[in-house]
Order: C-alpha cells, then sequence, then structure tokens
C-alpha cells in the first residue's frame, strides 16, 4: 500500500479522471487527491496516503 | 562485635577501592604498562629540533620534511592514544589506535638518524604493543564515547593514508606546507568534533541519498506506453479505469505484493500503469501474472 505523497505531472486533460480512478483503487484509497492545472493545459495529481499504514491484507 | 575503629577501617578500604575504580583517568582498565608522560617528554626531546617549523625552513630538504611528519605523527599519536584510554576503555577501540602508533612509531625510526632517538622509540614502541594484553580483561562498554572513537580512528587512517603517501613524494609534489595542513587534518580528525562533524556529514549525505529516492519514486509524469495499454485492458474493461475487473485487479496487486523492493511494493498501480521508469517492471508484470 502506498505511504505518504505521491505526485504524477503532464496528465493530459482527457486522461486526468482515469488517472484519479486508478489511484483510488488502492486499499484504503488516498486520503485526499488535489487535481491542480498546469500552465501547459496538462494536469498535476497530488494524492496523499498515511505514512506508515499496514500492507494490504 | 565490630569495633568502631574496624568499622572505619572496612568503610577506609572500601571508599579506596571505589575510589580506585572509578578514577576518571584508566575507568575500567589498568594504567598502561609505561609511562606515557614520560615517552611524550623524551619523545618532544628527541624531535624537538625536527619538529620545528624553524628548523625546516633552514634545511628545507626532503628528509628533513619527512623527519618533520613523522616526528609530529608520533606526538600526535602518542597524546591522541593517551587521551583516548581517559575517555574510553573498549579494547578495540584502544587497539586500532596503538597499532597507528606503533606503525608511526617504526616510521619514525626510520626516519632519525641518532642511535639514541632510536632506542627510545623502539623502547615506546614495545612498551606499546605489550600494554595492549594488559587491557584485554579489564574493557567495558559505554555506548556514545566508543561510536565517536570508532569514527575518529576510522577518520584518522583515512587522513593518515595522505601522509603515508606524501612520505614518498618529492617536495614538489608534496610540499612542507601541504604536509602540515595534512598533520592539522590528521590532528581534526582524533577529536570528538571532528568524529561529531563526520557522523554529521555522513547522516546529512544518507538523508540527502534516502530524499532523493523517495522523490524519484514519489513523483513521475504520465507517459502512455504499449505494456501500460496491455495491463490497462487486463484490469479494466475496455481499458476504461471506473469498470474495474476485481479478480485481475487482484491478481495484479498480489503480483506487487511479491516484488523484493518495499518501495515497489508500496507504488499505487497508476504508477505502474504510467511511469516511463517503470518500463520494465511492467513487462515483468505482463510474464510473471501472466498478461495474455
Amino acid at each position: 500500500m502506498p505511504h505518504g505523497i505521491y505526485t504524477e505531472t503532464d496528465i493530459p486533460p482527457d486522461k486526468v479522471d482515469a488517472v484519479i480512478a486508478i489511484l483510488k483503487l488502492e486499499d484504503p484509497p488516498p486520503t485526499s487527491v488535489q487535481k491542480i492545472k498546469q500552465p501547459n493545459g496538462n494536469y498535476t495529481v497530488i494524492a496523499t496516503w498515511p505514512e506508515g499504514s499496514q500492507p494490504d491484507s | 562485635m565490630i569495633t568502631k575503629t574496624s568499622l572505619f577501617a572496612v568503610l577506609f578500604v572500601i571508599g579506596s577501592a571505589a575510589a580506585g575504580c572509578k578514577g576518571p583517568r584508566f575507568a575500567g582498565a589498568p594504567p598502561p604498562a609505561y609511562d606515557v608522560d614520560k615517552d611524550i617528554k623524551e619523545l618532544e626531546g628527541v624531535f624537538g629540533q625536527s619538529t620545528s617549523i624553524t628548523n625546516f625552513y633552514s634545511n628545507p630538504t626532503e628528509a628533513e620534511r619527512n623527519k618533520f611528519i613523522t616526528g609530529r605523527l608520533v606526538l600526535i599519536n602518542l597524546n591522541y592514544y593517551k587521551w583516548l584510554r581517559n575517555v574510553t576503555a573498549d579494547k578495540q577501540l584502544l587497539d586500532s589506535a596503538s597499532d597507528i602508533l606503533v606503525l608511526s612509531l617504526n616510521l619514525a625510526g626510520a626516519a632519525v638518524g641518532s642511535t639514541e632517538a632510536k632506542t627510545i622509540l623502539a623502547a615506546v614502541s614495545a612498551g606499546v604493543a605489550g600494554s595492549k594484553t594488559v587491557v584485554d580483561k579489564y574493557y567495558f562498554y559505554e555506548k556514545t564515547v566508543p561510536a565517536l572513537a570508532a569514527t575518529m580512528n576510522a577518520q584518522r587512517k583515512q587522513a593518515l593514508i595522505t601522509l603515508i603517501k606524501g612520505l614518498d613524494m618529492d617536495q614538489q609534489h608534496y610540499s612542507f606546507e601541504q604536509a602540515l595542513a595534512d598533520l592539522n587534518d590528521y590532528y581534526q580528525a582524533g577529536t570528538f568534533q571532528g568524529a561529531i562533524n563526520t557522523i554529521q556529514a555522513d547522516a546529512g549525505a544518507k538523508e540527502k541519498a534516502a530524499a532523493s529516492t523517495i522523490n524519484f519514486l514519489r513523483t513521475w509524469a504520465y507517459s502512455e506506453d504499449d505494456s501500460g495499454i496491455v495491463i490497462s485492458k487486463f484490469l479494466f474493461q475496455d481499458g476504461d479505469p471506473t469498470k474495474p475487473i476485481d479478480g485481475n485487479i487482484k491478481a495484479f496487486k498480489d503480483w506487487r505484493a511479491k516484488l523484493a523492493d518495499p518501495r515497489l511494493r508500496d507504488s499505487p498501480i497508476e504508477k505502474f500503469l504510467h511511469d516511463p521508469s517503470f518500463k520494465d517492471l511492467r513487462e515483468q508484470a505482463i510474464r510473471e501474472i501472466p498478461i495474455k
């Protein structure tokens, strides 16, 4: 299971929702997901999980 | 019945013994089998001329430079060993320090000319080597001082390499001034402050490397390739993440959980699909799950 903050940049606008959906497939899902529009029109997505959580069962 | 006099006598003996055990100078170890202060005084007499900077400049030859270096090394080492005995009784650390001291005494023995000096150096060398066996049964471990002393010994050995290499070079390639600077570095390596600086620098470098690895693993730019598309079609109906195929998602997570590197095991599926640096891992997943 992921821990901490993960940042994915340069996501095309038509792919950003798919990326967020995939991030939410983790168990548990991220505690927060931020979508930030870059000046070039692509997106950066920042997903946060708690640090030091237990792995998937 | 115990009389007041005998009670005082017993208390006096116990008190004296306790004071002897806790003496700050040789805590946990017997005093060395030789007189360090006397040795230093005698060696200062031997090297009085050769460890003088003014003396070198009056006859700036390679031989004089080497006498200066080896003389200073002996005095630094003897003082270091004396000081180390006061702060730790760790046998291994004392052994390491005394080995360097014996080495420097032998180097100095080769560099000095007079028979008297050679005799003193040989006697001190034998005394230092012999005292190691006495320490064997009388050591105890502290926590912090041994760590610092181990760092100091390691740094001193590192600094000593430069000096030993310098002894074999001519003055064009290893100047007297450079030797002075290296001797100072050597001295600094044998101080608590030097050890703390080294530990801090090492910790800083490790933290930086760890932070860099974490950033690398947690930050990536979106990218698509054939292997990512193959895995997406395996995980989602028509490659649409809003329609996950539960059994295949589980198969992928089970494969991920078996990866040897915990940082990879902790990476989200999205990173496996779209991080360009994970191309080899995608191909590995296709082979191992397997995905057709």
